[in-house]
């Protein structure tokens, strides 16, 4: 492993995708929109539409509902939390789309791929370009998303809400769900034509987290400390899996005669 | 060892046979022209040669390994495709550095290659400007001083001077023939045959349909439409030949490019005076048509 040809590869990814506007733009904007709109959304509700919706999802009473530390709490964790753990899969899967279909459709992969840089040197190159500032702009939301809702919380109720357990694990689960979004674009970067393709793809990942919060609502499971545990297990190995298979069946006839 | 041995190669894709049965053998230093028209196979044989892809049947060898092992040959090659492959979002500074690290380069020596070649092609005011701001021109020169700064033993060039003005051309030419590298280089302009050394292959439809010199090949080729300038517009009798006169210029059109020199000889015979002979158009006639 030459980790100076990694770091090039790696460096000119992230240059590439923060000089165009197109890639930076909606990777930064969308996750500061929901880091600064989720928590607003959270007190708006807790204040003034818990009285409607917490009762009947939480099985509390309206008093202990309306304006409760325990709604901002239930909230913040059980509906935003597997929202708010989408963010290092848009990220993630916008770089690597980018790393990998991008190369392809802007044809400058063979130039890349003639270089004397070993398969594993190359994809770990990409891989890094896609997974560090995925982790650093899911750490950025967090503290941004936790100062307001803290904001909120210790002006409304006097206590801070984070950091808590649960938001600790969701933030371990990032790296995780990101490197297994990175390993499908890699994975499916041999069979797309271009960015777009690749991106809707790997979006897909998208849709098993979104239905977390339906689980939890329909009391089908408690999203604790061990929930995150075992998911963070799950991911582990499925990140493994898909990594794996993406290094193992990269080919780079296919991937730029595909 | 040959530096590049191609034993009867073919690819396909899908249903598409881009190139059947070719064969050669290029030794250190050695330059090989590949000669056809649009669909050829010319720039499938190149990267079939890098070992980009893979032939169908038969085997390209580099210094004595498949090609196809690019871990272990590229060290030793560089191509120059049709479209660059540089990065638009990059200046063209960090765009050889990129390169230059992965060839193991030293900075140093990259900037050092870098600004020796892009001043001889006049393009040394580009290195801090963004790739996707330049002229394909431009572009191609920066592409051959990538391809060029690892000091590679094997070049593979698609059509190098596709875009570049004659001084820039033939600065170029210069450029690859002091590398000492084996060089295969695919041209569909017969023009250029002139200017380069070595052996021509002829291509059409993926297959080697002529090997040879420079003059074996020329006496292949048919059709050839030509541009004599003269010094001045007096009228020149050329009843014998299939051309017009239009003041200085003479745009002739011959059945072979060995008439040339007969043409020139008769233009200066009936009192012309000479000033330069150019290709506008030529075609290796049923050879190269297939027909």
């Amino acid at each position: 492993m030459n980790w100076k040809k990694i770091w090039a590869i790696a460096k000119k990814d992230m240059k590439e995708a923060f000089s165009s506007i197109s890639i930076s733009g909606p990777m930064v904007g969308i996750p500061l929109f929901f880091a600064i709109l989720l928590p607003l959304f959270t007190f708006y509700i807790s204040k003034y539409a818990g009285t409607t919706i917490l009762p009947q999802i939480a099985g509390i009473s309206v008093n202990y509902a309306v304006g409760s530390l325990y709604f901002v709490e239930f909230f913040t964790i059980n509906i935003l939390g597997p929202i708010f753990m989408t963010m290092p899969i848009i990220t993630a899967s916008v770089l690597a789309a980018d790393s990998f279909a991008g190369e392809k459709e802007r044809k400058t992969a063979e130039a890349l791929l003639l270089t004397p840089t070993r398969n594993s040197e190359l994809l770990l190159g990409k891989i890094l370009a896609s997974l560090v500032p995925a982790i650093l702009l899911t750490i950025a939301v967090f503290i941004i998303y936790a100062s307001i809702t803290n904001y909120y919380s210790t002006s409304s109720y006097g206590i801070a809400i984070f950091p808590n357990m649960s938001w600790y694990m969701m933030l371990l689960n990032s790296p995780f769900l990101a490197l297994t979004t990175i390993g499908l674009v890699v994975l499916v970067s041999t069979k797309v034509k271009g960015v777009k393709e690749a991106q809707q793809i790997s979006t897909l990942l998208i849709l098993p987290l979104l239905v977390i919060p339906f689980i939890s609502i329909f009391g089908l499971a408690k999203l604790t400390f061990m929930f995150f545990l075992e998911m963070l297990l799950v991911l582990c190995l499925i990140s493994a899996v898909v990594l794996y298979l993406s290094v193992r069946f990269f080919d780079r006839e296919r991937f730029i005669t595909s | 060892m040959y530096a590049v041995e191609a034993i009867n190669v073919s690819k396909n894709f899908s249903n598409i046979r881009a190139v059947e049965g070719v064969s050669f053998a290029l030794k250190q230093g050695e330059h090989l022209i590949l000669l056809g028209p649009n669909g050829a196979g010319k720039s499938t044989l190149l990267r079939l040669v890098s070992g980009l892809i893979k032939p169908t049947a038969g085997s390209v060898k580099v210094f004595g390994n498949e090609a196809s092992n690019v871990e272990e040959t590229s060290s030793v090659l560089s191509f120059v495709s049709e479209n660059y492959a540089l990065y638009d979002n990059l200046t063209v500074r960090e765009n050889l550095l990129f390169f230059g690290t992965l060839y193991g380069l030293e900075k140093s020596d990259v900037l050092e290659a870098s600004n020796e070649m892009l001043g001889r092609l006049d393009a040394r005011e580009y290195l801090d400007r963004k790739v996707g701001e330049l002229s394909r021109g431009t572009k191609q020169k920066i592409a051959i001083c990538r391809a060029l700064i690892s000091k590679p033993r094997i070049l593979l060039l698609d059509e190098p001077t596709a875009f570049l003005d004659p001084y820039a051309a033939e600065e170029v030419r210069r450029l690859i023939k002091e590398s000492k590298a084996s060089i295969l280089y695919a041209t569909q302009r017969l023009d250029e045959l002139n200017r380069l050394e070595g052996k021509i292959m002829l291509m059409n439809k993926g297959r080697s349909i002529g090997y040879g010199t420079l003059e074996e090949i020329l006496s292949m080729v048919k059709d050839v439409e030509i541009e004599v300038t003269l010094l001045n517009d007096k009228k020149i009798r050329l009843s014998y030949w299939k051309a017009r006169q239009e003041g200085k210029r003479i745009v002739a059109t011959l059945k072979s490019a060995r008439e040339i020199p007969k043409l020139v000889k008769n233009i200066v015979a009936n009192g012309g005076e000479v000033v330069s002979v150019s290709y506008l158009k030529e075609s290796l006639g049923s050879r190269m048509r297939g027909t």
